[in-house]
């Protein structure tokens, strides 16, 4: 579903390995999306997304600490997290999006159509960030929302 | 399946005055008759401002007189009452699937005022019930005032009652006014609500409530500053007394003459407050255009003749007593409640209504959604009134967050789904940009989430938040806002406009408010503090010392100074710990929240300063002895109404509220201790010791045990659960 995304699974050992691999660069944005930019105002401002869905909470200070080190001051982070210890992007100082675990959409199964609103929320998050790339650890995007449709059994999922 | 009724009642039921009173006795005679009642509430044009429900319709579905119902829910009703045509004045803006046989609009008011101004459009509103309820609807008027003032060509689907639908009583509400004779000085009365309109001209209220204090003495209830507004000092023999829901009876009781003059411009379709005096039994004097309403059941003059007409009376005994008798018997007569179960049999033949069938249970409302929407902050305020307003609410409103805040976690922790939103200062992100993302964010919310309120709690108000809820015109939108502005705030004000609702959390320190806010309170609904736990639900002292590992006989004071992310405190910060781990005594428990985005302040390492990672740390409170806090809302209102003796650290950085007012407060009225950061560094050591002085903590803590409260987060949740399954004609849905 999402061709823009890079995946690279792997054990924590080889974070510095997967960030070489970076995500194909995004196709320029349809004039639409273009209205929600989040620096529209700012064209020099390129971002890197990166993923970190399902990841244990306490990789995730040396998976931003690595990802800081290697991207340059011009590239702005930003994380995209299951988690809910803000703190631990807030202490690194970078930028952070947040979506909830598939545990509390089965707890909230009723409040809303997940589906629905989890394929919109990915798809305005990219028209939001633009990003240049998007870098995934742990679960890929496309798995987080086929498992949201169901459509993807758990076992071999990649979700860690 | 559809949940049936006998009698669906449809109504604003925010009126204040007759128009709800007049229900609540129909429903309480519904009920009595055996008949399945339902409510279907209506926001209509007429209330801009936030009124809750009427008390006594919220007793009456409390009490199960009447079920609540919701505009969604297919719903067969023998008959339809609705009360106001007002109401109908709009189209709904939402599909009802409602059935019946009868359909009555209940004409509270006149259709003309005395100025032939129209006051309601009977053709407009005809068509808004067809379209509506699938009826054409029958008008019932209250009054022959209000019958007259139909126009005499009235259009061809327009049916109007032969039966004045009379505003009737529960005449065991109002006992009889003793036969004592006229007092010394005679006491003259009225009642109606706040309002400019319900009293006459200067010139007329001097003559009808003469200012001669020796031989009368005026008692009014529903007296508020608009007296004065309208008729600059007032005599010094009017007795004020505030506008009340209860204790309207005993007032009355009170009177020797009940007597009512109106404004010229306004048109009374009936009197309900004088259907109360004549119930009461007391002389009644009115002007002579209520005549046609209540014949020899009252007196009738022009102001400069009511005391000739009171000195007749007092000089004839019997002649009083005979008057009060005329009064007492119409009431009964004619507007008792017990007519009521012949008035709706009547209605029932006219229409094929059929007989009423035995109840069932009632019918589960469907859930809605209540999406809480808050900002960045700097600590846990917004979210943690919005945590006590959702513990309020009942099982089939959900609450659900959306925060930019970083302390988002606790939400999760208490077992609800929430969103995360960024903020433009964490992203550098130029405030337009970010606002039409916002905009689109928040619209994709409330899309999926399809809330039946929106809550939003902030001082700031931004406008793609703006932006997004316009597009969401049905949607209930209620901004919660906690007062102490400062001045460079005001500009949020005038976003007011966009919300439904503007409701303030009270603060114990109001009389210190001085802000932007201030000027506004007669514009919002205003409760009482809100906290998230109440003083009562904390632990015992020996449980939270056993939780938090404290030695019983140890004198403990908690600090809780923030993070001091926008007001450096580290030199005052070092003052107050070293000054009260100085003493041999004391445990220093420095509180940090486990969730909070608090930048790491120092630790300094001694055996008695312990760091507690608590949320909420106010459950544990009862542990300790002394504390040294900021005055932000939450912690200053926990502290105070939890009798904690405490030195207030406001936080007075410009972007904050005012805590220095609040801290200002407590020192003034005896329920705390003031210490400022760039007046007091040399003083650290002297305040802390009198806060740490036994007979200086029992003397602040008695005073603030003294404090009477109620959580105000309980009225929102009320407010909240009033305004959930409202019907809108408050606005064309075609012009949106």
């Amino acid at each position: 579903m999402c061709e823009r995304l890079f995946w690279v699974s792997g054990a924590f050992a080889l974070i510095p390995n997967w960030l070489l691999k970076l995500g194909k660069k995004q196709p320029p944005p349809d004039e639409e999306s273009g209205t929600i930019h989040i620096y529209a105002s700012d064209a020099s401002v390129s971002v890197v997304m990166i993923t970190v869905l399902g990841v244990q909470p306490s990789h995730i200070d040396e998976i931003i600490a690595v990802a800081k080190a290697k991207f340059s001051v011009r590239h702005r982070l930003v994380f995209l997290t299951d988690s809910l210890d803000f703190m631990q992007f807030r202490r690194q100082g970078v930028m952070f999006e947040y979506l909830p675990t598939r545990h509390e959409q089965q707890r909230h199964a009723e409040v809303m159509p997940w589906d629905s609103y989890l394929k919109g929320r990915w798809d305005l998050l990219l028209a939001k960030w633009k990003p240049l790339h998007v870098l995934a650890y742990g679960q890929n995007i496309d798995t987080y929302l086929a498992a949201v449709s169901g459509n993807v059994a758990e076992a071999g999922t990649g979700e860690r | 399946m559809s949940a049936e009724f006998d009698i669906l009642f449809v109504a604003d039921a925010r009126f204040e005055g007759g128009t709800s009173t007049a229900i609540v006795v129909e429903i309480r005679a519904a009920a009595r008759a055996g008949f399945r009642c339902g409510l279907l509430t209506v926001k209509g044009p007429l209330l801009g401002l936030p009124f809750p429900m009427h008390p006594e319709i919220r007793s009456l579905i409390e009490n199960g007189l009447v079920e609540r119902v919701d505009p969604s829910m297919p719903i067969t009703a023998g008959m339809v009452l609705i009360h106001h045509p007002t109401i109908m004045a709009n189209r709904p803006t939402v599909p009802l699937r409602i059935e019946s046989r009868a359909l009555v609009v209940v004409l509270h008011h006149p259709m003309f005022d005395r100025h032939g101004v129209l006051q309601y459009d009977l053709s407009i509103i005809s068509n808004n019930c067809r379209n509506a309820f699938g009826l054409w609807p029958a008008f019932a008027p209250v009054s022959r005032i209000v019958r007259n003032s139909l126009s005499r060509t009235l259009p061809a689907q327009v049916t109007v009652l032969e039966e004045d639908w009379m505003n009737l009583i529960d005449i065991d509400d109002w006992p009889v006014r003793d036969a004592r004779p006229i007092g010394k000085p005679i006491v003259i009365g009225r009642h109606s609500r706040p309002d400019p309109l319900k009293w006459p001209s200067r010139e007329d209220a001097w003559l009808a409530y003469p200012p001669d204090g020796r031989r009368y003495h005026v008692r009014v209830l529903g007296a508020d500053d608009f007296l004065q507004e309208k008729y600059g000092p007032l005599p010094g023999n009017w007795e004020l007394i505030p506008f009340a829901w209860t204790g309207i009876a005993t007032f009355l009781a009170s009177l020797d003459f009940y007597v009512y003059y109106h404004d010229d411009k306004w048109s009374e379709a009936f009197g309900r407050t004088i259907l109360e005096a004549l119930a009461v039994g007391l002389v009644v004097i009115l002007p002579q255009h209520f005549e046609v309403l209540f014949g020899p059941a009252a007196v009738y003059a022009t102001p400069d003749q009511v005391e000739t007409v009171i000195q007749n009376f007092v000089s004839d005994p019997a002649a009083y007593e005979s008057q009060r008798s005329k009064a007492r018997s119409f009431a009964i007569n004619i507007c008792s409640a017990d007519v009521y179960e012949g008035r709706i049999g009547r209605l029932r033949d006219a229409f094929g209504v059929p007989a009423p069938q035995p109840s069932g249970l009632p019918q589960p409302l469907p859930t809605h959604n209540v999406m809480f929407v808050s900002s960045n902050g700097i600590g846990m305020g917004h979210l943690a009134r919005q945590l006590a307003i959702a513990r309020h609410l009942p099982p089939e409103l959900r609450p659900v967050f959306a925060t930019m805040s970083h302390s988002m976690k606790a939400v999760v922790q208490e077992g609800y789904l929430a969103h995360f939103l960024t903020y433009h200062r964490h992203l550098n992100a130029a405030t337009e940009d970010w606002n039409r993302t916002l905009a689109e964010e928040i619209f994709d919310l409330l899309t999926h989430l399809r809330p039946a309120i929106f809550a939003y709690d902030a001082t700031a108000v931004y406008g793609g938040l703006v932006e997004a809820l316009n597009m969401f015109p049905n949607i209930f939108s209620v901004w919660v806002r906690r007062p102490m502005w400062r001045e460079n705030h005001r500009q949020f004000l005038d976003l007011s406009a966009h919300f439904d609702a503007v409701i303030e959390p009270a603060e114990l320190a109001q009389d210190f408010d001085h802000g932007p806010t201030n000027a506004e309170r007669g514009n919002v609904l205003l409760v009482p503090p809100v906290l998230h736990i109440e003083p009562e639900e904390r632990m015992s002292r020996a449980e939270a010392r056993a939780a938090l590992n404290l030695p019983e006989e140890a004198t403990v004071v908690a600090l809780q100074l923030g993070s001091g992310a926008n007001f450096e405190i580290g030199s005052v910060r070092e003052a107050v710990i070293s000054a009260i781990l100085d003493r041999p005594d004391t445990i220093l428990l420095d509180l940090r929240s486990p969730i909070a985005a608090e930048a790491a302040a120092a630790r300094p390492a001694h055996p008695r300063y312990r760091v507690a990672e608590l949320f909420p740390s106010f459950r544990y409170s009862r542990a300790f002895d002394a504390a040294v806090t900021a005055a932000g809302y939450n912690t200053f209102h926990e502290h105070v109404l939890g009798a904690i003796p405490t030195l207030f650290m406001p936080n007075e950085a410009d972007e904050m509220d005012l805590q220095l007012n609040r801290a200002r407060w407590a020192e003034l009225t005896g329920h705390g201790l003031l210490m400022r950061r760039d007046y007091d560094l040399a003083h650290v050591r002297a305040h802390i010791e009198q806060l740490l002085d036994p007979a200086e903590r029992q003397r602040i803590a008695k005073r603030c045990r003294a404090i009477e409260w109620t959580n105000g987060a309980r009225d929102i949740g009320r407010y909240f659960e009033d305004h959930a399954r409202l019907v809108r004609t408050d606005f064309d849905i075609t012009q949106r």
